[in-house]
Order: structure tokens, then C-alpha cells, then sequence
């Protein structure tokens, strides 16, 4: 991609307090726009399929949506420094065929099949990122190669039939609710809210911004660029393992196939939040609206009988409609964001160069 | 500087000379290890019949990853050919209705079909300005979806015995889908040097801006690219269908990302502006070599998948030539 580097233009003046209030709501919920299109998706789901607004269906909705937020989670982080990472599908099947396999019916394994899982997204995300930044090789190849390996890996380890089996507990986990929330829907919002955190209050946060504005003059700020990329793979790495095991939790066994479609199902949910491919705009909020929005649009079609064929066909109207809207936001945008990071650093007292 | 010094930092000649042009020969060198290789692992790799068969499973990709040079010679992506690859087996493969003379008109339909599909990503991509790699992501969803929808999943077989002459038939001991697939060749490699589109396919690649300002039409060399992207898709559809006999929704599947793989291997820059069609050629031909020799030696296929996730990062990783310069 053609780098444009506006050398020429005097950086923007902007003080500190108008930075602050410039958007000061969105950077937690992401665009109005979104929340305004899931307002009106709701109501004509409502309209078409009269048990949509049922509590069961609800909780269905809320318990589809875990493993896909999960990993748009980390894959937005991704996003944001201008990467794409499309090993997460692959990531998520080696999560739930190795947890089904440690855990082989015993309740006893849950615990070193956990951590087994995350130490294996742990590291598949330190190799993404570590290889990225050591080759320079585009991410989007880099993670189609772990991806393939992986695949590779798990068809290997499970010889490609299901495998495994889940302790009861973990099914109890997976089905249970309290009263009409899914429990593991807590954790998506634990993960959710805690990334939303580092993001808009961190020193991280802003360097993901920073980093994905342009590497360069993040740079040439101070930032170790090297160490943020590492740190957003090594998370993507780390949800996507999360999300793999939230999943399980409500299978019978353990499918070497059971991740497919959740790298382009999470990279449509970013996009479909206002996140821009190139990086350094968007965020979470609108992550977590684009993964609602996709998660009730597949229950409604379920309700309405719409075949599973054609429900690809809208998933692509739908990424389609996703890259029009993420146009608009580019175009919106006035401040441009390394003006805007320029002088936030510049507010906090750091020394911006040239 | 001295003299002397300046002969001690200075690398030999043929040193230069290789890492300068690595990109061009690089491709060719590993082709040609992996094939000396090949020899001395199975004594069945140097033989006629192999080699022949090789070239004839290299044909349909070798004619996607063509088109897909183009595309990311301008600094894009197509995701969506596997998808079209299918498309292109299903529609061929029910308006055939085993008549001979359905053939031309058939090849002319899905070569249409090619052609929309190229100018939605034109629309989209070029005109709309919207990312390249979700956008036919998104035509892939669709695509696919309207596959299974057509055919209700099942597979639709009506291909003549003289289409299949495409895949069986051979001229000089050559079979007629490999000649098509290096008469492709040849007019990129040629074209994309000598002719006027090929080198505004560079110059818009290497920078869109400049390439604007100097007068070149930017969105219809790059509408151009999608287009004949999309175009040969098809052809490697029609290649693929005349073999497999078959109009199947799964066809083409992982072709998308082995194109990519090709021309990344074949020493195309991701991001534009850098690349070669020979290389692309050489790229195809490793993958296919790989997985022969993996085939020949009764190697595992889940094992194929590890090897070929090693052999895209390094491959790529080879002639990655982002400088370590700009981390000032």
C-alpha cells in the first residue's frame, strides 16, 4: 500500500481539552450509526419473526454471540496496528479439539487442558508477531501460512474425525445462565469491557493508535513499535484460544473443522464496526456492534427459515454493505489521526520530533 | 574514502548481482533445487509422464495466479477467484447439456459472468475506494452462497466429450490446457514489459499518485487489472471443469490463497509495483513440484498443509524487500 507521508503540512494545534471532547462517547461505543442500524435490524427482526423478542431466543442470541466477540475482540487489536491476523480459525479448531482431547471426559483435566489451550494461542500469537516483525513478510501471509500449519497440526492430531470428549462440567458451564444471561456471556463482557479499557486508558491503547496511524512516526515519538505488535498478535493469539474454548464448552466433542469461517466472520465484524483496514481508526465499541449485528441477523434468518445457502449469500451483501459504510467513515474523518496522536503526545509532554 | 577501503567494503560481483536480481532468478533457483531434490528422492519424479502430469495440475493455477500478478501488481487482492473458479464449473457445467454446440456459447456466458464480476470489483474497489481484501471477500460469500443456492449442493455433470479434449487432448505430446496456460504466460510476461498497459500497471502499482499526475488513467488500469483478474478465473475454471468433467460448488476451493502464495513466492511485491509474470510461472510450478514429490512419496495430505504454511513465509520472507532502513 502507497504510504503518504503529509511531511510538508505544520503539524495540528489542538489543545488538550478539545482532544478530550472531540469524541468523547464514541471511542467507548464506536459510530451512532451502527447502534442506529442494529436499532432498526431489531425492530424489523422483531416484526418478521414474532418469537425473536422471546427471553429463550434472546439468551440464544446472547450465547451465539460469545465466541465470535471473543475473537473480533483480539482481532480488532490487530487491526488497529494495520495488521490482520488469519490464523484465528485455525487457532480456535487446535483450542477445541486439544481441550476435548486432554480433557477426554475427566473433570479432573479441565484445568491442565486450560491452560494447555491458552499457552498454545499464547505462543501461536508470539510466532505471528515475532515472524512479522522479524521478516517484514505482509501479515496477511504470515498468518496464512501459521493458519495453514496449524490446520495441518490439528488434522494430524485428530487424524481429522471428531475427537475427544468434554467433562460435564464444562457442559454445565457452556449451557448454564443466570436467569437469562448465558454465564459465559460474562466473560465476553469481562473481555470486552477490560479491552475497552486498555484501549481509551492505557499507555498501550494509544500506542496501538499511534502504531497503526503510521509506524513511522510512532517511531520516531518513542514508541516501541516492534514490542506493541508483538503484544496486539500475542492477544489475537490469546482471544482466539479463548474463544476456542468458549465454544467447547457446549459440544460433544471436539471437531478438527469447528473453527472455520471465524477469520472472515471476525474481520467482517471489525469492519462492520467502523474500524478501518489501514489502522489507527476505530476501536472495540464498535467491534462489539458489529458482532451483535451479525450474531441476530444469522438468529433471524435461522427463525425465518432462510436456508443456510442463502444466508452466505446475505453474510457477503453484509461484508459489502460493511466496506461501503467503512468508506464513509474514512472520508468523514477530518482530523487526521497522526495530527490527532502528534498532539496528543505533544499535550502529555512529549517530545515530538520534525 | 581510499581506495582500498572502498575495495574491502564492496562485495564480490556475483554477489551483488544475485541479491540485486534475486527477486527475478530467486523463484528459478528454488524451482530448481526442489526439482534436483525431487530427482534424488523418487525416481519417478524425472520422467516424462511425471513431469507432463505436473504441468498439466499446474495449468489451472498457473492461470489464476496470472491474473492474480495483475491484481496485486496494482496493489490489490482477489480473494474472490476460488469462488468464481466454481461458479464458473457450475454454470459451464449444466449449459453444456452434453451438446457440442453449446460450447462456445457457454464459454461465452461464463467469460460474461467473469467480466461483472471484475467490474464490481472495478465499481467497488476502484471508483468506490473501498478495501480491496473485504470487498472480494465479499463477492467470494456471495458467490459461493449463489453456487450451493444453483445447484442445491449437488453436483451438476454435463460436460462434452470434446470439451474434455481441453484437459485430455494433446498438441505435439503437449496437452492443450498446459499450451493455454503458457500462451497466458507469454502474453504477460510480454505484455507486462513491452506494452504501454504493462508498464502503467507499474507505474500506477509503485505510486498511484505520481502515476495520476504524470497522465495516466489510474482507475482504468486498475479496473483493467480486476477485470482480466477475473477473466482468467473463469479461463481456469473452464480448465478445471474440462478435467474434473464436473460442475462442482467445491471447486477452485483454496485457490484464492494458493494464487496469492504463487505470485508472493514468484517475487510479486505485496503492495504493488513490483513483479513479474515468469515469476509467477515459477511460483505455481514450486507449489506443484512440492506437492507432487509429497504425493510420490506417500507423505501424509494433513502434512502438506504444515509444508505449505513453511514454504509461503520463508518463500516470501526471501525476497521480503521492505528496507530495515525505515526504522530510522
Amino acid at each position: 500500500m502507497v504510504e503518504t507521508v503529509a511531511s510538508g503540512q505544520p503539524p495540528v494545534d489542538v489543545a488538550p481539552e478539545t482532544l478530550r471532547s472531540r469524541r468523547p462517547i464514541t471511542r467507548w461505543t464506536g459510530p451512532a450509526w451502527l447502534w442506529l442500524l442494529l436499532l432498526l435490524i431489531v425492530v424489523v427482526a422483531s416484526l418478521i419473526a414474532e418469537n425473536f423478542l422471546s427471553s429463550r431466543n434472546l439468551t440464544n442470541v446472547l450465547r451465539q454471540m460469545i465466541p465470535l466477540g471473543i475473537v473480533a475482540v483480539g482481532q480488532t487489536l490487530v487491526i488497529l496496528i494495520a495488521g490482520v491476523d488469519l490464523a484465528v480459525a485455525a487457532t480456535i479448531s487446535m483450542a477445541n479439539t486439544a481441550l476435548m482431547g486432554i480433557v477426554a471426559g475427566e473433570a479432573s483435566n479441565v484445568p491442565l487442558a486450560i491452560g494447555v489451550v491458552l499457552a498454545a494461542g499464547l505462543l501461536i500469537g508470539l510466532v505471528n508477531g515475532l515472524i512479522i516483525i522479524a521478516t517484514r513478510v505482509p501479515a496477511l501471509i504470515v498468518t496464512l501460512g501459521t493458519a495453514s500449519i496449524i490446520t495441518g497440526i490439528v488434522f494430524l492430531y485428530t487424524d481429522q474425525t471428531n475427537f475427544g470428549k468434554p467433562a460435564d462440567i464444562m457442559t454445565d458451564v457452556g449451557f448454564g445462565s443466570v436467569g437469562p444471561i448465558p454465564i459465559l456471556f460474562f466473560l465476553y463482557v469481562l473481555i470486552a469491557a477490560a479491552a475497552l479499557i486498555v484501549q481509551n486508558r492505557s499507555a498501550f491503547g494509544l500506542h496501538l493508535f499511534a502504531v497503526g496511524g503510521s509506524e513511522q512516526v510512532a517511531r520516531s515519538s518513542g514508541v516501541r513499535v516492534a514490542r506493541v505488535q508483538i503484544i496486539a498478535y500475542v492477544a489475537c493469539g490469546f482471544l482466539a484460544a479463548v474463544a476456542g474454548i468458549a465454544m467447547s464448552m457446549r459440544m460433544g466433542a471436539g471437531e478438527p473443522l469447528s473453527g472455520v469461517g471465524f477469520d472472515w466472520d471476525s474481520i467482517a465484524a471489525v469492519v462492520l464496526g467502523g474500524t478501518a483496514l489501514t489502522g489507527g481508526r476505530g476501536g472495540v465499541g464498535g467491534t462489539i456492534g458489529g458482532v451483535a449485528i451479525i450474531s441476530i441477523l444469522n438468529n433471524v434468518m435461522n427463525l425465518a427459515g432462510v436456508s443456510s445457502f442463502t444466508q452466505i449469500v446475505v453474510k457477503g451483501v453484509i461484508v459489502l454493505i460493511a466496506v461501503l459504510l467503512a468508506v464513509g467513515v474514512t472520508r468523514r474523518a477530518a482530523v487526521d489521526f497522526r495530527d490527532l496522536i502528534t498532539a496528543r503526545f505533544r499535550a502529555s509532554g512529549g517530545e515530538v520530533p520534525g | 574514502m581510499t581506495a582500498a577501503s572502498e575495495a574491502e567494503t564492496r562485495p564480490a560481483l556475483w554477489f551483488s548481482l544475485v541479491r540485486t536480481h534475486w527477486s527475478v532468478f530467486g523463484p528459478w533457483a528454488i524451482l530448481l533445487a526442489l526439482v534436483v531434490i525431487s530427482t534424488l528422492i523418487s525416481s519417478g519424479f524425472l520422467t516424462t509422464t511425471n513431469l507432463v502430469n505436473i504441468l498439466r495440475q499446474a495449468a489451472p493455477l498457473m492461470i489464476v495466479a496470472l491474473g492474480q500478478t495483475l491484481v496485486i501488481l496494482v496493489g490489490g487482492i482477489d480473494v474472490s477467484v476460488g469462488a468464481l473458479i466454481a461458479t464458473t464449473t457450475v454454470i459451464g457445467g449444466s449449459l453444456m447439456r452434453d451438446s457440442d454446440a453449446m460450447i462456445l456459447p457457454t464459454v461465452l456466458v461464463v467469460i460474461g459472468v467473469g467480466v461483472v464480476v471484475g467490474l464490481v470489483h472495478y465499481l467497488f474497489i476502484v471508483r468506490i475506494g473501498t478495501d480491496a481484501l473485504v470487498t472480494t471477500l465479499g463477492t467470494m460469500l456471495i458467490l459461493s452462497g449463489l453456487n450451493l443456492i444453483y445447484t442445491g449442493g449437488a453436483p451438476r455433470s454435463n460436460v462434452t466429450v470434446l470439451f474434455r479434449k481441453l484437459s485430455d487432448g494433446r498438441l505435439l505430446g503437449i496437452p492443450i490446457i498446459v499450451i493455454v496456460a503458457l500462451f497466458v504466460a507469454g502474453v504477460l510476461a510480454f505484455g507486462l514489459r513491452r506494452s504501454t498497459f504493462g508498464r502503467r500497471l507499474y507505474a500506477v502499482g509503485s505510486n498511484r499518485e505520481a502515476a495520476r499526475l504524470a497522465g495516466i488513467r489510474t482507475h482504468r488500469v486498475e479496473g483493467r487489472a480486476y477485470v482480466a483478474c477475473s477473466v482468467l478465473a473463469v479461463v481456469a475454471g473452464l480448465a478445471l471443469l474440462a478435467r474434473i468433467g464436473t460442475g462442482d460448488t467445491a471447486a477452485g476451493t483454496g485457490m484464492e490463497l494458493d494464487s496469492i502464495a504463487a505470485v508472493l513466492i514468484g517475487g510479486t511485491a505485496f503492495g504493488g509495483g513490483r513483479g513479474r509474470a515468469e515469476g509467477t510461472v515459477a511460483g505455481v510450478l514450486i507449489l506443484t513440484v512440492l506437492f507432487n514429490i509429497f504425493n510420490l512419496m506417500g507423505i501424509s495430505r494433513f502434512a502438506h498443509l504444515i509444508v505449505k504454511g513453511v514454504v509461503v513465509i520463508i518463500g516470501v520472507a526471501l525476497y521480503s524487500t521492505r528496507k530495515r532502513g525505515d526504522r530510522a
